[in-house]
Parts: C-alpha cells; structure tokens; sequence
C-alpha cells in the first residue's frame, strides 16, 4: 500500500486523495476484464455493507473512487474497509453473463474515419470491419458520458491513436476505436475518437432501470448491418 | 394565473427569463458509476445559504443565475424567500431586496420579483422560495443538467411561461406577522458570508491523483504563480491561463474518477478546473484538488479575476469543512427552524 500523492513504486496499489472527501484506488496493471470485474464487484460489495456517509462509488479502467463524508467515516477507516473489502474478493469474480450483438452501418457518413482506420492498418474497409466485426468484445466500464461503454478486445492491428483534435460534434450512436478500445457515443458530443460506424441503439435512458445499456463485464458483438458502403 | 387552492403551496410564473437560469440542487449522486454527471449548485455555500435562510432543507431546489441573466417571477403563497451568491440588483414589489436575509412575505399575497443582469463582481446568484421548488427526479437528482437535457424544467434554461410549485411549507413557519407586504426578518452574519473583494483569490488544495507526476519545480511555478480565469469557463469547467505546467513525459494515464474542484493538466499546460457539469471520468493528469470549502469561490470569478494556490494539510481541509458546517447549524437554530424533515420541497 503506498500512502503519497502520486506514483508509487512499481507494482503496488496506490491509495490517493481526491480531495478530503474522496479516495482514489489505483491499480499498476494495465486495464483488462479480470481487473474490471474485480472492480465492479468492490463497488456491489460497498452496495451490500455501505460504510457511514458513503456518497457514491465510481470505477475507473485501472481505478476506483469513493466520495464520502469525512466526519461520518474517517480516511484511514475508508483505506482499511476498501482494501479489506478488495482483498476477500476472488481474482476472477462470477458475473452475470450478458451478451449484447450491436447492429451497425459501418463507413460512408456513419463511419467517417473507416478508410483512414484502414489504410493505417494496411487493410482494406472490408477486411477491417471483418476483424472488428469478428471478435467478443468486454465492457471495462461504463462512463465519461452517461452510458458511454469502455470496450475491450480490439484486435491490436484495428488500434489507432486518438486523434489529436478532438471532433466538436460526434453524432450519437457512433461507433468509435482509440488505442486498443472500442467505445459507442450514447449521445452527440464533443469526442477524440476514430469513427468508424453507427447504432440505432439507445445506449442510456434515464427513465429506465437500469439507465445504462451495459454494465462492466457485459459481452458486446458488432454485426455489420447489410448495405454498408 | 390561478389561485392554488391547496393552503401552504405557493406557485410561481415566470413572467420573463433570459440567459442561464436553471434549477438546481446538490447534485445527483449515485449514478457517476455510469457516467451520469453530478451537477447541482455552482457555488454551494451560496445555496445551502440561501436555502437555509428561507426555511428549507439544504437540499431545496432554487434559482441558479448566471451574471448576465434576467428574471421576472410572478409569485402565490410565498411565505419565505432568501438570496445568496453574487449580488444582483433584485426588486420585490418594486421595491429593493437584500442579499444575506431572510425576506418574510405575505402569503395571501402574490409577489412580483424582479432580478436584473449583474454589473457588479461574481457570478453566479442563488434565490430560494419557501418550501423549494417541487419537481419530479430523474436519475435522483433534480438539477438542470443542460448537457444532457434533463432536470429543472424539461432540462433547459427558464423561459416565459413555465410555472413552477413550491414544496409544502409546515404550518408555524406560515405563521405571518399579518402586516402587508414583505419585511426583513434577520441577515448572516458576515463571517458566514463570502468575502466580495477585488483582490487574488486564494483557493486551497489537495495534493491531486498525479501530484507525484509533476517536477518539484513545475508544482513549486503552480504554488508561486497567479492565474487568470479566461472567457473559455463554464460551469463543465473554468481554464486558467498562467505559467505552463507539465508532467513527467513518461506518464501514462488511463481514464480515471474525477471530481468538482479537480485541477486537470492537458497537453498544452495550461489547467482546467472541472466544476459542477464535470463528467465522470478524465483522461488528462490531476496535479491537484481544491478543497471542498473553497469550491464557491472559484466558481464566483468571473473571466480576467486573479487566482492563486496554496497547499494546504489534509487536516486544514477538514476543520473548513467542519467549521461551516457549524456555521449553518447556528444559523438554522438562530432562525428557529428545527423541524428540517417537513420541508422538504420535493415531489
């Protein structure tokens, strides 16, 4: 456990501030599904035993927040419950299996980054959406936007860099790669990601329950919708 | 507009509204896991204030403007109302209102306020009205997310014609004193209020998330330096301009929590304070974190007003927060409302 502010030494967990009435958990290891699952079961274990003047908790890729009142439940309480709480939790926690297949039009106006994604990859269009559309992808987490799904899996010869202007306007509904993951935008706004396709799908509705379309864990397929260009 | 028939409910019309005026409360907690914002009051203390002094729970949904707003309400069965924040020219039947007070009124009255675009210094102005403004939640919150398009009214801004009903006030604080009209009842102390001075704002921090990630220098040039509040502020956000900082090139940063008061780094150096419309995650390094108490104060600086950091131990942070919450205790028991649980003016 390393109590500074900032990087600890190789390979431990770090326990920082987030302000006096937060706390931030952050992993060393790179994200991947094991660890969001990880993560998402520590947040439905503090659901179960909510500690005195829990706020709320929210996950990160390699990281996990509590907001809390600090006159309730003091800081090195919270340290000692979380870690406590992380360390009974198996590696690899049971999940609900949910399996989501997503329809998209990948290309022309709904994907206007597909030919500059493939020519990077040294692919034709076609061939690109084949290999996107080809793998089970897992949500890391879902945020940033309301609903917005983090998605593992990409095959590494489909990741692009983020573009270095962000876009100002991303139309809902767009189905996006930067880096080694693959993300759908639930709703039009600003966005640094490559486009290279688009869903009808509602990815979040605010008078539903639950809200969000995808929780952490949760397995996504995409299948090209016919008449892509 | 129609009389409410149903005793102790007051109903407001907006008679006109111009600019960013929104509802807001203290934000919509529990829904950050799936990316969904906080919101809620850009200056806090300002609306606990405001909320306190006209009898309603802390939580109350109020009036949020922005400086260059205008407003006109047209108001029934008000028996309370309160002003907090950046001090606006605000005229009650004509007549003009202090800040920092409780205004008691005539229920059997209607009311017209009238507040008008703000010349003076700060930003952001709170009006709360007996019982609060009673609205149906979404994801457990109330506040205007324009963003997204949801709470407040429909999601959006005030404009001409929307109505608004007041939560249900208990009887003994409908209790007038008879006389027509409106009258001050009691004011803040001033140690309760913010201070409203020209001068560079110190805002305290926290040792943010990448603290470590930055050179001894580059936090040293942020702790040393002034910063302007540019035009490019929102409430998502307010930029600074200032000495360049930038972290250890060797940092790598995957999405991450993020809070009201974060201070962000993006690659051109110049910081970004993440305020109430925040989203949920950030992907830029946190060299530090404004203290909770200070966050009000920030927010009230208009574009051009000077701000500079301290560093400050966590303990420090703790006793502000405890010492306002002390504030608004006596506050609330010197203005005798103990029962807080019936007002809640909430659908």
């Amino acid at each position: 456990m390393n109590w500074g502010a900032g990087v600890a030494e190789a390979g431990s967990l770090e326990c920082l501030q987030l302000g006096e009435c937060g706390l931030l958990l952050r992993w060393p290891q790179e994200p991947a599904p094991q660890l969001s699952r990880r993560i998402r079961a520590l947040g439905e274990t503090l659901d179960q035993k909510p500690p005195p003047g829990l706020v709320e908790w929210v996950p990160g890729l390699r990281s996990f927040a509590v907001y809390f009142d600090p006159a309730r439940f003091s800081r090195a309480a919270w340290v000692e419950t979380l870690t406590s709480f992380w360390e009974s939790l198996p590696e690899n926690p049971d999940l609900p299996v949910r399996s989501f297949e997503v329809p998209v039009r990948y290309g022309g106006d709904d994907g206007p980054d597909l030919a500059d994604a493939a020519h990077k990859a040294h692919l034709d269009p076609e061939h690109w959406i084949a290999l996107h559309a080809g793998v089970i992808y897992e949500v890391l987490l879902v945020g940033f936007a309301p609903g917005f799904p983090y998605l593992a899996g990409l095959p590494e010869v489909l990741a692009v860099p983020r573009r270095i202007t962000p876009r100002l306007r991303v139309a809902a509904g767009s189905v996006a790669v930067a880096n080694r993951l693959c993300g759908i935008y639930p709703r039009e706004s600003p966005g640094g990601w490559t486009l290279v396709g688009r869903t009808d799908w509602i990815c979040f509705d605010p008078g539903r329950s639950p809200p969000a379309r995808f929780a952490i864990g949760d397995q996504v397929r995409f299948h090209p919708e016919k008449g892509f260009r | 507009m129609k009389r409410s028939a149903e005793q102790g409910v007051g109903q407001v019309l907006v008679t006109e509204a111009r600019g960013c005026v929104t509802l807001q409360d203290e934000g919509r907690h529990g829904f950050q896991r799936i990316g969904v914002s906080v919101g809620g009051a850009m200056d806090p203390h300002a609306a606990e204030l405001a909320n306190r002094l006209a009898g309603n729970p802390a939580d109350a949904v109020l009036i949020e403007l922005e400086r260059s707003s205008r407003l006109a309400l047209r108001c029934e069965g008000l028996s309370r109302l309160a002003l907090a924040g950046a001090c606006v020219p605000v005229r009650l039947d004509g007549r003009p209102v202090p800040f920092w007070a409780r205004i008691e009124t005539n229920p059997s009255q209607p009311f017209a306020i009238g507040i008008e675009a703000n010349r003076e210094s700060g930003r952001w102005s709170y009006l709360a009205l007996s019982g609060g403004c009673r609205l149906v939640p979404v994801l457990g919150g109330f506040g205007t997310d324009l963003r997204a398009g949801w709470g407040g009214v429909e999601g959006r801004v005030l404009r001409l014609g929307d109505r608004i009903t007041l939560g249900r006030v208990p009887k003994q604080s409908m209790e007038h004193s008879g006389r027509s009209g409106w009258h001050i009842r009691s004011q803040v102390s001033p140690d309760l209020r913010p201070s409203s001075g020209i001068q560079a704002r110190v805002l305290r921090i926290l040792p943010g998330s990448h603290w470590n990630a930055f050179p001894p220098e580059v936090r040293q040039r942020f702790l040393n330096a002034h910063y302007l509040v540019t035009p490019d502020s929102d409430r998502m956000g307010y930029r600074l301009s200032g000495p360049l900082l930038h972290p250890d090139p060797r940092l790598e940063i995957d999405s991450e929590p993020v809070t009201f008061g974060s201070i962000q780094i993006p690659p051109d150096g110049s910081p970004i304070v993440l305020m109430a419309d925040h989203p949920t995650q950030g992907g830029y390094p946190r060299l530090a974190e404004i203290i909770s108490t200070d966050l009000g104060i920030l927010a009230q600086c208009r574009a051009g007003t000077k701000v500079e950091f301290r560093h400050v131990d966590e303990q420090v942070a703790l006793m502000a927060l405890r010492e306002w919450r002390q504030g608004m205790a006596r506050l609330w028991v010197g203005l005798g409302s103990g029962n807080e649980a019936r007002f809640r003016g909430k659908a």
